[in-house]
């Protein structure tokens, strides 16, 4: 190290300076590509089915239809939120709808013996236990995530018919029906909800310790567990909450309806899933966007709404999802791929 | 059969790390056999509590059972190897099923059974292309593609049953040959095309090579892309001969047929001793556990459980193999760290 | 004196090699300790064991004399041990203050504060001597700057013992000298420190005692200023260095570079201001050096078609090499073999046979050979091989996975002499390799070279450069700095110029 030259380190200095001034230009880039793609993915459909719905849609801005639409993202959102967290950590929870269905089943049949707010929350309860089952499934069994909640989904599933019986459970408290039913200033009280909740999660997210461990976790595992973060900890968590998100929609969901089945949410995961992706939350892991869950969710219940609408058989919303999910899935990876490449240094 | 399992054990053998001689093969045999250990001790319970079991009919019932899941669970076993998953299979089989029900009015069976086998194809190159070319996780692609298929077969049926008339159509595929129903022989000969695929062809080699390390396999040069879209080929040939027995079966077709199928053909492969994480395969395995669940699910139904159980049980079944196989491999992959 | 760490009589193994076997150790407040070996020697294990990422077998770690047994590298911090590793373990979507402060959050009821991580990371950052936003995305940084990120982690931590493993493999010149003085700095306020570099001179310059690893054992702890570098390269190798045999002179290798086989010019990289060209000829070992990011990785990878280039033009023997895919780099005759022989070079689950043959030329073969393999011609292939590179396995039917890194490299190399290739590129051909396989695949290199392959090494190992290269040359930051022939190819030229320090050979800035 001893003998140098002055000129030489000088034109070491030089270049790093320049190496490093190259690298802050690209990650720059890399953002604005992002950026840029983010609000393709999403604020550009949500825009343009709007404006669909608006001109192609009979009475698609009647009272009913709005309540209906917003109520609809409510529920779907505050499941994607959970979702959002799992999907952040590089995981996947495939078994919320029928986490849904078990804790609103049992929830509605609680309402009916013990009362609405003990019903709430015996249901959101039993939400956490299934959380739990996943999360433990995922951690300390070591089972990758979807088959986990692949396996689970049938489970809850077969535990949910099981406990209804196969017959509807009509919910007799109206105190507790009229609770999702209401509105306050005209919102409909399960899209209050569903913000209020958004913002939380938004909160524990990106400001709190447990949100940088969930980036640090599904961003670069190994990064997680050398700085001794306890990542299995932190999954589990993410599990119960997850479960814990479609509980509280389940409950909602239950208020709404006033009747529940074993086979309520089927291919809910779907729709999660979808809304989730769209939203800008990347597969990849690390990269959790709460905000875009609220907005896919607004958008999807706004298509399944306008379809219904303009009486378009149910069959075709199955056709509808799987394109929105297929869309929203190749987006995430061009984006990905966008991002690389700035980073990368390659412009085109 | 035998020439199926002697090489399988052979290479179960030589998979066992550090010890020479014949005791791995021992050892090897031994795992299988507890596998159809309990696939006897449960046959043989059932027949002690539900002697009804032992009737040709019901035997002949749980061998057309075990041949649709095993029809599907080898071209599962392939995907699986190569580190991949078909969720579609409900939709693969309604599609293949309803296109073979609709054209057969019109021409020979062997055209209409083609077509179905077409349609598989089709739906395989769909599924290969998106986890291809618009690098979609393979779960997540197929798990899209399970509702496309679904919805596009709603939509071509109008929700309603296909039914399917030909006697002779019905007869080829209900049809026994002495005790053993033709699907369950169609299902054997194809265990050993697949075992065969897997393991004596580059085509095997390469799908084994990124089910093991999909880094190393591009960078080795292999045609890991196209291979892939290969595999979902075959798989979706394998989904449509099973579509087409279960037409015949069901002497109809319609969207619902194979509803929640995909649990039963992965928890069939994965329970045979297949591990997720691709690499590597045993199609003997696959067939253990095709019978394994048939056995299972006959069971659920002669003791009179309410079907909502066989949700459970099979979710169940799949999360515990699954569990069990981790827990083996950690400790072997602890062994093979650094 | 008092001890503040100490090591007792630590085993570890791994399948088929015992990493460790019986080593002891202990460290006093305020001794910088420096930990040298070679590649393989167990300086790396030792380390995972001390923070906590692996287990050993047998043996203790006391901390204050008091045993501990660290199950995460949670426990290993808690007990005053903070590591800075060799690989990057940053997480590149959080920003650099919450990078350094990961695991360790300063909260107030889970909500983290986030003005005062600011400012403390700032107030860190600082004392590197670093000018760096706090709120910048680690995916923006370079690597020398990652690499003071997690230095400034480890330093943010409460510690008594601070374990370096490697700091410097991406720093340049003046980024070394301020680290040397935070070491020293640190060393005066009392704190122990274990730094591991390859740099001998590094151990001279700032540490107390050196300790020496050799095959899993310590051979030597004593202080630095008992002993001269060839005393000290003595014992890390357990024999005299031989000066090399170098089996040619600098003629030859004009001679060889006449007739390039390789022509690579003006390849244009994403990430790179300059071009990279240079000419391999045929026979010639082509070895290239720099530090961390310096570009020589990435050259290779694009000449492999596993990275894009953005323009630039590739020869081999005069024929144009459509830049591609790996699948029409290796067509074209070229083959590379990746420093993460793990990841990217082994397929666990197939024999030993299988991963030999599977780049192999097939493109002549007719009829059922074209689709299914012939196992009976792959097995005499294969025995060949094994006898040729001395492959120690049993049985071609053996799991690649099972075999220590040195076999697994010869079944790698097989799979490139297999391929036909006539550009062998190579990263970090003996990372992980132990003593005696080094020494076999120096040897392979050399076979293969005579036989008329291009062979191009990139490696960080600069006395394995100067051992078996013709001409090596040195990048820095992207750019080529200095071209090494024959006898000027020395462990002392390599390293002055991958700092950024250009001391003899051509120079070409």
């Amino acid at each position: 190290m001893s003998d140098h030259t002055p000129t030489s380190t000088l034109v070491a200095d030089d270049l790093h300076a320049q190496e490093r001034a190259r690298s802050a230009a690209r990650a720059r880039r890399a953002a604005e590509r992002e950026r840029l793609l983010q609000s393709v993915g999403i604020v550009v459909p949500f825009v343009l089915v709007l404006v669909a719905g608006l001109l192609f849609v009979p009475n698609f801005t009647s009272g009913s239809s709005i309540t209906n639409i917003l109520v609809n993202a409510a529920v779907l959102a505050i499941t994607g939120y959970g979702m959002t967290l799992v999907i952040a950590l590089r995981g996947i929870d495939l078994s919320v709808g029928s986490t849904q269905a078990l804790s609103a089943c049992v929830a509605a049949a609680s309402v009916n013996e013990w009362g609405g707010l003990a019903g709430a929350v015996i249901g959101i309860a039993v939400a956490c236990v299934l959380g739990a089952v996943n999360g433990v499934l995922v951690t300390s069994l070591r089972v990758p995530a979807f088959i986990a909640t692949l396996s689970t989904m049938s489970v809850f599933r077969g535990l949910a018919l099981l406990f209804t019986g196969g017959a509807p459970i009509l919910i007799a408290s109206s105190g507790y029906k009229s609770f999702a039913t209401g509105s306050v200033l005209g919102v409909p009280v399960p899209f209050l909800c569903a913000v209020v909740l958004g913002a939380g999660m938004w909160f524990l997210l990106e400001r709190m310790r447990f949100g940088k461990h969930v980036v640090a976790v599904g961003g670069s595992p190994e990064a997680a567990v050398d700085s001794g973060i306890a990542v299995h900890r932190v999954l589990l968590g993410a599990y119960v909450l997850a479960a814990a998100t479609a509980g509280v929609a389940g409950i909602l969901l239950a208020s709404q309806l006033g009747v529940v089945n074993g086979s309520l949410s089927a291919g809910l995961e779907l729709q999660a899933i979808a809304i989730v992706v769209l939203g800008g939350t990347s597969m990849a892991g690390g990269r959790a966007n709460i905000p875009g869950t609220f907005i896919a969710a607004l958008l999807l219940a706004m298509i399944n709404s306008g379809l219904n609408l303009l009486n378009v058989p149910s069959f075709y919303q199955y056709v509808a999802l799987g394109g929105l999910l297929v869309f929203a899935l190749s987006l995430d990876g061009v984006q990905r791929r966008t991002v690389r490449r700035a980073l990368e240094g390659r412009t085109s | 059969m035998s020439t199926t399992q002697a090489p399988i054990e052979q290479r179960a053998a030589d998979q066992r790390p550090g010890r020479g001689g014949s005791r791995p093969a021992v050892l090897g045999f031994l795992g299988r056999q507890y596998l159809l250990l309990i696939l006897i001790v449960l046959a043989a319970a059932v027949g002690l509590a539900r002697p009804a079991f032992w009737n040709g009919g019901n035997l002949e019932n749980v061998l057309f059972q075990a041949s649709f899941v095993g029809l599907a669970a080898c071209g599962m076993t392939l995907l699986i190897a190569a580190g991949l998953l078909d969720l579609s299979v409900a939709g693969v089989i309604a599609l293949s099923s309803i296109a073979v029900a609709k054209v057969l009015p019109y021409t020979t069976i062997g055209v209409a059974v083609l077509v179905g086998l077409l349609v598989g194809v089709g739906l395989g190159v769909l599924n290969g292309l998106l986890v291809t070319y618009v690098r979609i996780a393979p779960f997540i692609a197929t798990l899209g593609t399970l509702y496309l298929f679904q919805g596009a077969s709603f939509i071509w049926t109008s929700g309603d049953v296909v039914p399917v008339t030909s006697f002779y159509f019905r007869q080829m595929t209900t049809g026994t040959v002495g005790r053993l129903p033709v699907s369950f022989l169609v299902f054997l000969v194809l265990a050993v095309l697949t075992y065969l695929l897997l393991n004596r062809t580059y085509f095997g080699r390469t799908l084994r090579a990124f089910g093991s390390n999909e880094r190393a396999a591009t960078l080795a040069g292999m045609p890991v892309d196209r291979t892939k879209v290969l595999v979902f080929v075959v798989a979706g040939i394998c989904f449509a001969i099973a579509g087409v027995f279960m037409t015949g079966r069901l002497a109809s077709a319609e969207g619902t047929m194979a509803q929640g199928f995909e649990m039963d053909v992965i928890a069939a492969v994965v329970v045979g001793g297949t591990a997720l994480r691709g690499g590597r395969a045993t199609v003997f395995g696959t067939i253990v556990g095709a019978l394994l669940f048939a056995v299972l699910a006959n069971a659920l139904n002669l003791l009179g459980i309410a079907s909502y159980w066989q949700y459970v049980v099979t979710g169940a079944v799949l999360v515990v193999a699954i569990a069990l196989g981790a827990r083996r491999r950690s400790a072997a992959e602890v062994r093979g760290a650094g | 004196m008092t001890v503040v760490l100490e090591v007792r009589d630590v085993v570890q193994e791994y399948p088929g090699v015992r990493a460790l076997k019986g080593v002891s150790l202990s460290l006093s407040p305020g001794q910088v300790l420096g930990l040298v070996g070679e590649n393989g020697a167990g300086k790396s294990t030792l380390i995972r064991i001390l923070g906590g990422i692996e287990q050993p077998v047998s043996g203790t770690v006391l901390v204050h004399g008091e045993a501990r047994q660290f199950k995460g590298s949670a426990e290993s911090q808690a007990a005053g041990i903070s590591v800075v590793s060799q690989e990057f373990r940053l997480v590149p979507q959080l920003s650099v203050a919450d990078n350094i402060f990961l695991g360790h959050e300063l909260t107030s009821g889970g909500v983290v504060a986030r003005g005062k991580v600011r400012q403390r990371a700032a107030a860190l950052l600082e004392t590197l001597g670093m000018d760096l936003e706090p709120d910048r995305l680690i995916s923006s940084l370079t690597v020398g700057d990652r690499q003071m990120v997690e230095i400034a982690r480890a330093l943010s931590r409460e510690f008594d013992v601070l374990i370096m493993d490697e700091p410097t493999a991406a720093l340049n010149g003046a980024e070394i000298r301020r680290l040397h003085a935070i070491v020293e700095k640190l060393a005066t306020q009392g704190k122990a420190v274990v730094y591991v570099s390859h740099h001998l001179a590094e151990i001279f310059d700032i540490c107390r005692d050196v300790a020496v690893l050799r095959d899993g054992e310590l051979v030597l702890t004593a202080p630095t200023t008992s002993l001269d570098e060839t005393q000290l390269v003595e014992h890390m190798l357990g024999r005299r260095p031989q000066t090399f045999e170098r089996a040619t002179d600098g003629t030859a290798t004009d001679d060889r570079t006449a007739t390039a086989r390789l022509d690579v010019r003006e390849l244009k990289l994403g990430g790179f201001d300059a071009p990279f060209s240079l000419r391999a000829g045929r026979g010639e070992i082509l070895g290239l050096a720099g530090l961390v990011g310096s570009g020589r990785t990435e050259l290779t990878r694009a000449l492999f078609g596993d990275l894009a280039a953005l323009s630039g033009t590739v020869t081999i023997d005069g024929t144009a090499v459509r830049l591609g895919t790996s699948r029409d780099a290796i067509r074209a005759g070229l083959f590379m073999l990746s420093e993460d022989r793990k990841g990217e070079g082994i397929l666990p689950h197939l024999d030993v046979t299988e991963n030999a043959m599977v780049s192999r030329e097939r493109s002549s073969l007719r009829g059922r050979a074209r689709w299914a393999p012939a196992r009976r011609g792959e097995e005499s292939v294969f025995e060949k091989l094994r006898q040729d590179m001395r492959i120690r396995v049993p049985h071609g039917r053996q799991l690649i996975g099972n075999l220590s890194g040195g076999n697994q490299q010869k079944v790698l190399f097989g799979r490139a002499l297999l391929s036909g290739c006539k550009v062998l590129l190579l990263n970090e051909p003996t990372r992980g390799v132990d003593v005696g396989a080094k020494v076999d695949i120096y040897q392979l290199i050399r076979t293969l070279a005579d036989d008329g392959v291009s062979v191009v090494v990139s490696s960080s190992d600069a006395p394995e450069l100067a051992a078996i290269a013709d001409r090596c040359l040195v990048y820095f930051a992207g750019r080529q700095v200095a071209e090494l022939r024959g006898r000027d190819v020395t462990e002392e030229n390599i390293v002055a110029a991958s700092v950024g320090q250009v001391a003899g050979g051509d120079v070409h800035v």
